[in-house]
């Protein structure tokens, strides 16, 4: 759907996502809609600024958010608040769905979420009779162990309730699918010598430190990323780079606490020194990015680095002499409708052009299906899970290859988190406390840590808890703390807050580990477990302990 | 922290900078307008919009003008200003600004 039909949603469900600080470009069409009588809803676990700005907060249990997706279809169900039509029409296996979400109810959701089952019941009624509603989703609702699930439940609702069929409608992450992308010929999967073992980075530690099956690891080569910050396991990490018989290469733009431990650091440019042909993750316009300037000193963009590294390695395939020129013309399928009227010639003299899409007042993709799934429809009972061998389809990397692949069981349903006191009593005992460390106001994951401007905006690193969390531990506002569990410690500053629910703390991540109080930050303690579907990391399924330090 | 809007405004009140928060945290007085600093995300948007260059960022303030840190909080929390200043304009001023003589 398009971020902009926001206007005419008349119900907006916030979901694990802190619009106010990572989607701003979002906010100024849902305060629009909100003065055309729309609600908004904020699902977090932390009253976050934007969860301070809407109507309603309701405020769950970390890593429960697909009890409550669930119970709310329970409710939607169970009360006849379905669009028969829609559901009859255009999506598949609602009696088998219908008949699974029968013993998710309000009062079951409430033990697991901490939600009240009658708050539950209004936002379900409310959600599906204010129509056109959305649910804006946050990746923070992937990041625990039945993240996948969770995300299935809550791609449920606006099947059963009809929301796709009018503009401001469905549910919104990226509006990825309307870009014909190349895909094909971004990625070359068949460049892809059959075999060559693949590391996922969330494992890039246990790589490192020979924990893996296969050879050792003797040479890594970063480009794009700052693993130090953004990889758990970090302890572990940092002492992998700082191996004698590791060669590491790091291409950058600044000294990041990765490429501290490099060999060699290569120059990169930064988007105002290169040419670029961007599709979104936000909005629907395709945009060519003009650099501003020439390259400065030594720098190179990816593209010719790997086009120089090829060559000297002695690669001739024709892939590596491509041009910038010829990898902006491959981007897209320009004979797609979506891409009428627009040709490299129009976006390199306009900068950017919508997609070839109704506008955002008329537009609603899925008012009679369409979606990219085996049947076109709606699917509560998934098709990719038939054959038993899951494999989430084309996704943000660009690539559904490297995915677990195991047998899912294709209706939705509930995971509770891996680290809470039901399923690991033991470890519950010794670290009571949830840890989330959502994305920071000021930083871009770990990009702008380093930026006088953004660490003034962000401020030091610190640990919020609930005032009673931190007296029990004689914890007083401004005290220098240390949060620890088995995989490592951080050091950083106690803030109290009383909105918190008690038994969570938050630490916002980004902040570099060489601004640290104590040479580490929160990836230390953070896990490399995987979610249920994709691989997907679970940062917020994470116990810890938090003592003076 | 916050964006700060300092005595320039004064008697101009232009509100291109009410029309360009993306969070609706700026609030007219009677002779000039005040920016919440627990509502601003530090966008800074409303920097280039304003045509008498009243703004300013909280940590690069002109020294002869950091008292407006203090009058942009005062007014709203005086006000009891919150959740967006809509289409409505407070008929006041801090102290500060309702003592000046208008230009």
């Amino acid at each position: 759907m398009d971020p902009e039909s926001l206007v005419h949603s008349r119900f907006i469900l916030i979901w694990a996502c802190n619009v106010q600080s990572t989607n701003l470009h979002l906010w100024p069409y849902i305060a629009e809609a909100r003065k055309r009588g729309a609600k908004v809803v904020v699902v977090d676990p932390v009253r976050t600024r934007t969860a301070a700005a809407a109507d309603q907060h309701i405020a769950l249990r970390p890593g429960t958010d697909g009890a409550l997706a669930l119970a709310m279809a329970h409710v939607i169900i169970a009360e006849g608040l379905t669009d028969d039509d829609y559901v009859e029409q255009f999506t598949v296996g609602y009696p088998e769905f219908a008949e699974r979400v029968e013993q998710y109810t309000p009062e079951w959701a409430e033990a697991e979420t901490g939600v009240p089952a009658e708050t539950i019941r209004t936002l379900a009624r409310e959600y599906a009779t204010a129509q056109p509603s959305v649910i804006r989703i946050g990746v923070a609702v992937e990041r625990h162990a039945g993240g996948g699930q969770a995300v299935r439940a809550l791609s449920c609702l606006p099947g059963l309730v009809g929301a796709w069929r009018k503009p401001g409608g469905g549910i919104l992450q990226l509006p990825l699918w309307a870009f014909p992308v190349n895909w094909g010929a971004f990625m070359h999967p068949e460049m892809l010598t059959p075999g060559t073992r693949v590391i996922n980075q969330y494992r890039l530690g246990s790589a490192l430190a020979g924990e893996l099956d296969g050879l050792p690891l003797k040479a890594l080569f970063v480009y794009n990323s700052n693993p130090v910050v953004v990889c758990p396991d970090q302890d572990k990490l940092v002492a992998g780079l700082q191996r004698e018989d590791l060669f590491t290469v790091v291409s950058e733009q600044f000294m990041t606490d990765t490429a501290d431990y490099a060999d060699i650091v290569l120059p990169a440019t930064t988007q105002l020194e290169q040419d670029d042909i961007m599709f979104s993750w936000g909005h629907l316009f395709v945009t060519y990015n003009h650099r501003s300037i020439d390259p400065l000193g030594e720098a190179v963009p990816n593209t010719e680095m790997f086009r120089r590294l090829a060559a000297a390695m002695g690669f001739d395939e024709p892939v590596f002499r491509r041009t910038d020129a010829e990898m902006v013309a491959e981007a897209f399928d320009w004979s797609h409708p979506n891409m009428a009227g627009i040709t490299v010639e129009s976006l390199q003299e306009k900068g950017w052009q919508r997609l070839a899409v109704p506008s955002p007042d008329e537009y609603a993709p899925h008012a009679q299906g369409g979606f990219p799934t085996g049947s076109g429809k709606v699917e509560f009972v998934a098709s990719a899970a038939a054959g038993g061998n899951f494999v989430v389809p084309l996704f943000r990397q660009g690539s559904n290859d490297h995915q677990p692949g195991q047998p899912v069981d294709p209706l939705p349903h509930y995971i509770p988190p891996r680290e809470n006191a039901a399923g690991d009593p033991s470890l519950a005992g010794r670290y009571p406390l949830n840890l989330l460390t959502p994305k920071s106001h000021a930083y871009l994951n770990s990009s702008f840590g380093n930026h006088e401007f953004h660490r003034r905006v962000q401020k030091e690193a610190t640990l919020v808890l609930h005032p009673d969390d931190a007296a029990a531990r004689g914890i007083t506002e401004g005290a220098q703390v240390q949060v620890f569990n088995d995989r490592g410690r951080f050091t950083l500053v106690a803030k109290l807050d009383a909105t918190l629910l008690p038994g969570v703390v938050v630490s916002a991540m980004g902040s570099w580990r060489k601004h640290s109080r104590a040479g580490a930050t929160l990836a230390a303690v953070n896990p490399t477990a995987f979610a249920d579907l994709g691989n997907a990391p679970t940062f917020s399924d994470t116990l810890v302990e938090v003592e003076i330090a | 922290m916050s964006y700060v809007i300092t005595d320039a405004c004064v008697d101009v009140l232009d509100r291109s900078c009410v029309e360009e928060c993306p969070v609706d945290c700026i609030y007219p007085g009677a002779r000039m307008a005040y920016i919440h600093p627990d509502e601003c995300v530090d966008c800074g948007k409303c920097l280039p919009a304003c045509p008498s260059d009243a703004i300013h960022w909280e940590y690069k303030m002109p020294p002869e003008l950091e008292l407006f840190v203090a009058v942009n909080a005062e007014f709203v929390a005086e006000h009891g200003l919150s959740g967006g200043a809509g289409d409505d304009a407070t008929d006041a001023d801090h102290p500060v600004v309702s003592q000046r003589k208008p230009a």
